[in-house]
């Protein structure tokens, strides 16, 4: 075979599975965000309209600027929340003992859980007549007895990002245990010989170190809330009324609820585009880490 | 004047008693949700209402959801055939996409690489739209082979990346010297490269098998009946006269089941694929 | 068995030059040293003989073939790689055998001959071992015999030492030495430290930055350097470098005057001079009298340090030599291992050496 032909070889199989499953929707999508069309009325796309679904977004749909702000708060807090519980759980196990490595298995758990599964698990552990999670919190904050707590919007809004959050703070433990095992060992004697305590280690020898893998994860959480849709579908539905309609629901909704699929493109694109950003800003530190 | 010499233990975090009941504790709080959902599949309805920890575990769940109503076995069937065969198609070809990304120059430099880990964060929603209109077209909605295009489409990227990470950390020494020694590109692949690479080929295939097991929003909007997986079969015990949380409960049993399975049988894998992940 | 020859073959990355249009000819049976610091393109001009980088410019010969355009695999190379590029997951019988397998020699004459190599470097009791039960110098040994299982026409071996430690290493090059004196094959070996290229090589070719600056026999380069990098780089401790100017054939420095080491008059001139061919003697004697800045004892002699402005002068002494900071001692210059060099174009000045 021809020296550069064998690479081109290796790579095309792939080049055309994600060109199709891939490329080609995406490019159909844009396609379609200039277009009306409602697949409820007729089959075939609607009239070109230009720009109009994207003008329709910024300057006439409440609903869409509200599950963005919905997106927004549900994003910022459960991205601070699981990154500041993971670190705490990295601190408590890091270890590489029998029992430290054990948790740390164990933890996962949750994590290979289907998003759907978490979503109609926690529905049911939150349910106000027989949920067993409700019951403990209601025992621990009696205040809160009597109210059905998905049926509350603070309240449903701060299950999702609990249940986020027991959802992702194992993955981020286990980067961050990574992480901590290959900072030099000698910045640590250093410190100790240099007589600095724990607390002071911790906050200015080891988080000072982590700064670039943090950074990844930040990053990483974020795009994972932003996509976050399962457990919105499983666990509240939007609701009540449209008090966890993430941006990604909405879009699904627009598109399977109301077939609205011009507009439902249009939308989705401007979610990809804040994704495709931040996606070439992670892309770019983990392949500078690489290096 | 001598004040007393504070004597420490030497070893940096050692584990105390306090720490060890801390970790205990937290372990057993983080899992006591999934603990209470695998009980509640083995409760009857009566029971799931009681709140009670002490009850007589019955199978009935399990006749129930393999029964004619819920048809569980058909949904477990769909959920292996989708994902068996889209690890069957995208391991291999990630295998060789990830190859040359990792050992070949391309004309765009890191463009490739960048592209591969971008597709992890296209919304779902944007994909779907339109295949579910082509999916529409060609008559392939509520298909198994519908659902196996679209997970090819998350799972063949993160498989690249994943088995292209495990080629960048090994040596190019090897390759070269099989292709030194006289063995072709392809048989340096397969004599040399496979062999050293397949454990983090099947870590790969042990992290695709789980997202496209778990995977619910696609199989939702793709399949009516005759195609739907189990995920998506938590949805069916949600009816008019209100939500069969034990048959949920049971469902979700029938979906974890495999996954821990291999969590405990390949660990080694599970764990290294996990630190090994997109975070590094 | 072959001769090696590079027709102005040049590498380049981009705008980024790696190797600039270098020649160079490696005679049958020769033992040739590239040897330069890091990033010279020592390295770079063995893969490029081996095919595992194609060269942006020029040819390369190996016996009477263009192998340029050639696999690896069609070039009858073996190579040493410095991380030995075993496979991990073959038995070193395996990792010997594989270049025969490869090439489709049946199972039985294999087996003789890895055999045959196992014995010659030793390795016949682990044969069966696979390559992370093997210790550092075993591992080497696995490399060497898998090199020269299928008698290659060259053997290219890229610094196949710098993983050992100081002790295994200085076996281990008698051994390579030996074996390439027995089987007479054409080696090309890369290399950054001085005393393997002295102890191996039948001749040197010094790197840098690209570029050959100097191709001699081991003795040639340490004797007669050809500009300052070459005075530089060989020798530990490294030649003694002084700026002066040259007037009617003495070196002149602050201080220091050092007659007829020169032909006629320069303004500006380094000369150099080995610490071995610096004598202490009494200021009376001497060519210049300075101040002790350090000495040190290595056990086979002592080095003493001294000051001359911002410039050090290294002196090797008797090893019963005692000095006391500060003491002020008398250095002879061997006129005869004076070098001058060209301040400006850094090459050598031919005295009467």
């Amino acid at each position: 075979m021809q020296r550069g032909a064998f690479k081109y070889a290796l790579l095309a199989p792939g080049v055309a599975v994600v060109a199709a499953t891939l490329l080609y929707p995406l490019l159909q999508a844009l396609w379609y965000s200039v277009h009306d069309w409602n697949l409820g009325r007729q089959a075939t796309i609607g009239p070109f309209v230009g720009f109009e679904n994207f003008e329709r977004l910024f300057t006439d749909d409440p609903d869409f600027w509200h599950s963005a702000w919905v997106t927004l708060v549900f994003t910022v807090i459960s991205t601070a929340l699981t990154l500041a519980v993971s670190l705490g759980l990295a601190v408590l196990m890091a270890g590489s003992s029998w029992l430290e490595i054990n948790a740390r298995t164990a933890l996962v758990i949750p994590f290979a859980m289907s998003p759907a599964l978490i979503g109609v698990s926690w529905r049911f552990l939150l349910n106000p007549e027989f949920g067993a999670a409700d019951a403990v919190i209601k025992t621990l904050i009696p205040p809160l007895q009597g109210t059905p707590l998905l049926a509350d919007p603070l309240f449903a809004m701060s299950a999702m990002i609990f249940v986020d959050v027991w959802h992702w703070a194992p993955y981020f433990m286990l980067t961050f245990v990574g992480a901590m095992a290959s900072l030099p060992s000698e910045t640590l004697d250093a410190a100790e010989v240099d007589g600095a305590g724990k607390t002071r280690t911790f906050f200015e020898i080891i988080l000072p170190q982590l700064r670039p893998v943090l950074l990844i994860a930040v990053l990483l959480k974020v795009i994972f809330s932003l996509k976050m849709l399962d457990q919105v579908i499983t666990m509240t539905r939007g609701g009540p009324g449209t008090a966890t309609s993430t941006l990604a629901y909405t879009i699904f909704e627009t598109a399977f609820r109301w077939f609205d699929m011009g507009y439902a493109a249009a939308m989705a694109y401007l979610l990809a585009a804040v994704m495709m950003v931040l996606a070439y800003v992670y892309s770019r530190m983990v392949l500078d880490k690489a290096r | 004047m001598s004040a007393p010499v504070r004597r420490r233990r030497r070893t940096r975090g050692a584990l105390t008693p306090a720490r060890c009941i801390g970790i205990a504790i937290l372990v057993v709080v983080w899992l006591a949700p999934v603990a209470w959902i695998a009980a509640t599949a083995f409760k009857s309805p009566a029971q799931v209402l009681s709140l009670n920890v002490f009850f007589e575990p019955t199978l009935r769940n399990f006749a129930i959801a393999f029964g004619p109503q819920y048809q569980l076995g058909a949904r477990l069937l769909n959920s292996l055939i989708v994902t068996g065969v889209t690890l069957l198609v995208a391991i291999p070809i990630a295998t060789a996409s990830a190859y040359a990304l990792s050992r070949y120059r391309f004309p765009g430099g890191s463009v490739w690489s960048i592209a591969i880990l971008a597709t992890q964060f296209v919304p779902a929603a944007v994909i779907i739209i339109p295949l579910f209109v082509a999916f529409r077209g060609a008559g392939l909605i509520d298909t198994r082979a519908a659902l196996v295009i679209v997970n090819l489409s998350f799972v063949l990227p993160y498989a690249t990346w994943m088995i292209k990470g495990f080629i960048d950390a090994i040596p190019q020494d090897m390759e070269e010297a099989a292709a030194i020694d006289g063995a072709s590109r392809l048989r340096a692949l397969i004599d040399v490269v496979v062999p050293v690479i397949a454990p983090g080929v099947i870590t790969a295939a042990i992290f695709s098998f789980v997202i496209a097991w778990n995977e619910f929003f696609y199989a939702l909007i793709l399949t009516r009946s005759d195609a739907t997986t189990l995920p998506v079969s938590l949805m069916s015990a949600r009816t008019e006269q209100g939500d069969a949380w034990e048959i949920m409960a049971t469902i979700g049993l029938v979906i974890i089941g495999p996954m821990l399975l291999i969590s405990r049988l390949v660990q080694r894998f599970f764990v290294r694929g996990l630190t090994a992940g997109s975070v590094r | 068995m072959a001769s090696v020859s590079l027709r102005n073959v040049e590498k380049r990355w981009g705008p980024v030059v790696g190797v600039a249009r270098q020649s160079l000819d490696v005679g049958d049976g020769e033992f040739m040293v590239l040897l330069g610091p890091s990033g010279c393109g020592k390295t770079t001009t063995m893969r490029m003989i081996a095919g595992l980088e194609d060269p942006s410019d020029g040819e390369i010969w190996i016996g009477d073939r263009d192998v340029t355009e050639l696999l690896p695999r069609d070039r009858d190379v073996a190579m040493v790689f410095q991380n030995y590029g075993l496979y991990p997951h073959m038995t070193v019988a395996q990792n010997i055998g594989y270049p025969l397998k490869v090439r489709g020699q049946p199972r039985a004459e294999r087996d003789n001959a890895v055999d045959e190599v196992a014995r010659k470097v030793e390795l016949l009791p682990l044969l069966h071992r696979r390559p992370r039960e093997l210790s550092g110098g075993q591992r080497q040994r696995v490399a060497l015999a898998r090199a020269i299982v299928r008698r290659p026409q060259v053997f290219l071996m890229d610094e196949p030492l710098s993983n050992l430690d100081a002790k295994l290493r200085v076996s281990m090059r008698a051994e390579i030495k030996h074996l390439q004196h027995e089987l007479k094959i054409t080696t090309i070996y890369v290399t950054h430290d001085q005393i393997e290229a002295m102890t191996l090589a039948h001749r040197v070719a010094v790197m840098d930055r690209g570029v050959i600056q100097q191709l001699d026999t081991p003795e040639a380069i340490y004797n007669r350097p050809a500009n300052l990098f070459v005075a530089s780089f060989i020798g530990s401790p490294a030649m003694n470098l002084l700026n002066g100017a040259l007037e009617t054939g003495d070196f002149v420095a602050p201080g220091i005057r050092i007659a007829g080491v020169g032909q006629g008059s320069r303004p500006a001139v380094v000369l150099g001079i080995r610490p071995e061919d610096l004598e202490l003697c009494d200021a009376s004697e001497a060519d210049a009298v300075l101040p002790v800045y350090s000495f040190e004892l290595t056990g086979d002699a002592t080095l003493a340090t001294v000051a001359h402005g911002e410039e050090r002068i290294c002196a090797r002494g008797d090893r019963h030599l005692r000095l006391t900071f500060g003491d002020t001692v008398g250095l002879r210059f061997a006129r005869a291992h004076c070098h001058l060099f060209d301040a400006t174009t850094t090459q050598r000045i031919d005295g009467p050496a």
